[in-house]
């Protein structure tokens, strides 16, 4: 039970995320949405709109490997048709980590022209990824970019001291 | 929840920034750019309620439709007005011949190059109806089932960006213009809900006696639904500092 104002305005933006994640899966027609965003250099697992999807988010910066990391790095959409089958076409070291999920869309998230993150889209049958979707999943990731923008307003007037950090090279 | 509450507070402080007038409109523009690209349509817009109840333009990506919500906003009818009082997706495959909006048939009519078929659904915060995002086109136009179903996921983007400036204590204008119309669309739906209980109305019939009692009184609706409860008016928004 959040406690003070700083408690409650954080809780109030964990539900905004987990909904934000929700809708985005529904707009992309798809089984689930995932989050790795980078910050002081470092890719962190925000989440996902369920459990499977939280855990590959986890298992791609555990590892250290996935299409989330292939996409930040070159800054493109990486589509997976299945994680099962061989690389480029899968990411076989996910296997063991990524249960019900098969095909794995990766967008990168920019905020202003940096490399802020990836939101990963997860459907639970192996297929490969269409233009339109490509298109889609562009476009909902500057929706992500734009709310979380708006999600780190700080009415304090605080800014960060530093540039943002990006996708380490 | 299925978030890393340490993993974000980290990334959001990497993004930490005053908040500015402009980031809300910026954001909701974005989900409506994103709906105009990616259905099969010539424009799209957005609407909101007003402290009164009563729809008015925020946003389009043509002039066409802004002339076209602002048609709406003035006569008080149309699509995107259905689907705001209703709750509920409103199509329309030409509205010159379709006989629910009149008078915003006429006002169109007037126009050669207007729009002519619309699809509107409905945005909430919190369950209740505050706006309409549409999509339109300037042929008449049958609306299919992706665009039936596909429209009210970007709408609940729409929530999803309002909320997230209201959770963050955005301070924009509009934040609070519609956290204040938020306010004060669950008085007057709380006014449908006692003239649906004591008049045997419907919700829409009960909406539309509230707006006329108010029309013909030249009182805003939200008065009337204060009155009709017994109960006081939300205070009104103070203007914040420009920044």
């Amino acid at each position: 039970m959040p406690r003070n104002s700083t408690e409650c305005r954080r809780a109030s933006i964990m539900d905004v995320l987990a909904s934000t994640l929700a809708s985005t899966a529904a707009a992309a027609d798809v089984g689930g949405s995932g989050l790795i965003l980078v910050s002081d250099g470092k890719p962190r697992a925000i989440g996902g709109s369920d459990a499977a999807c939280r855990a590959l988010a986890h298992a791609q910066v555990t590892i250290g490997s996935g299409p989330a990391f292939r996409c930040m790095v070159s800054g493109c959409p990486v589509g997976i048709e299945d994680l099962l089958t061989g690389y480029p076409h899968g990411h076989p070291e996910l296997a063991p980590y990524s249960g019900s999920v098969r095909a794995v869309l990766s967008v990168p998230i920019r905020v202003g022209r940096v490399v802020t993150g990836a939101l990963d889209l997860y459907d639970r049958t192996a297929h490969d990824w269409p233009s339109r979707q490509l298109a889609v999943g562009r476009e909902l990731a500057q929706v992500i970019a734009a709310i979380l923008y708006l999600l780190a307003s700080d009415p304090q007037g605080r800014s960060v001291s530093s540039p943002l950090s990006g996708v380490p090279q | 929840m299925h978030l890393d509450p340490e993993a974000l507070d980290a990334s959001l402080r990497m993004l930490s920034h005053p908040p500015r007038e402009a980031d809300l409109q910026r954001a909701l523009a974005k989900v409506v750019t994103a709906v105009h690209r990616l259905f099969d349509c010539d424009g799209a817009g957005l609407m909101f309620t007003d402290g009164n109840g009563a729809l008015r333009y925020v946003t389009a990506t043509d002039e066409t439709g802004r002339r076209l919500e602002v048609a709406q906003a003035e006569l008080g009818e149309g699509p995107c007005v259905d689907a705001y009082v209703h709750g509920r997706v409103t199509a329309c495959p030409d509205l010159l011949s379709d006989q629910r909006w009149p008078g915003l048939a006429a006002t169109l009519a007037r126009d050669p190059n207007g729009v002519r078929g619309v699809v509107g659904a409905p945005v909430r915060l919190t369950g209740t109806p505050v706006g309409c995002l549409n999509l339109h086109s300037h042929r008449p136009r049958n609306w299919d089932e992706a665009d039936l179903h596909g429209l009210p996921a970007y709408a609940d983007l729409i929530e999803e960006t309002i909320s997230a400036a209201l959770a963050a204590e955005h301070t924009s204008t509009l934040a609070r213009q519609l956290e204040y119309a938020l306010r004060n669309r669950v008085m007057i739906e709380r006014a449908i809900g006692f003239l649906m209980a004591d008049r045997g109305l419907d919700s829409a019939e009960a909406f539309d006696q509230l707006r006329n009692r108010a029309r013909s009184s030249r009182r805003r609706t939200i008065h009337v639904a204060a009155e009709l409860l017994g109960e006081e008016l939300p205070t009104e928004p103070e203007r914040p500092p420009v920044n």
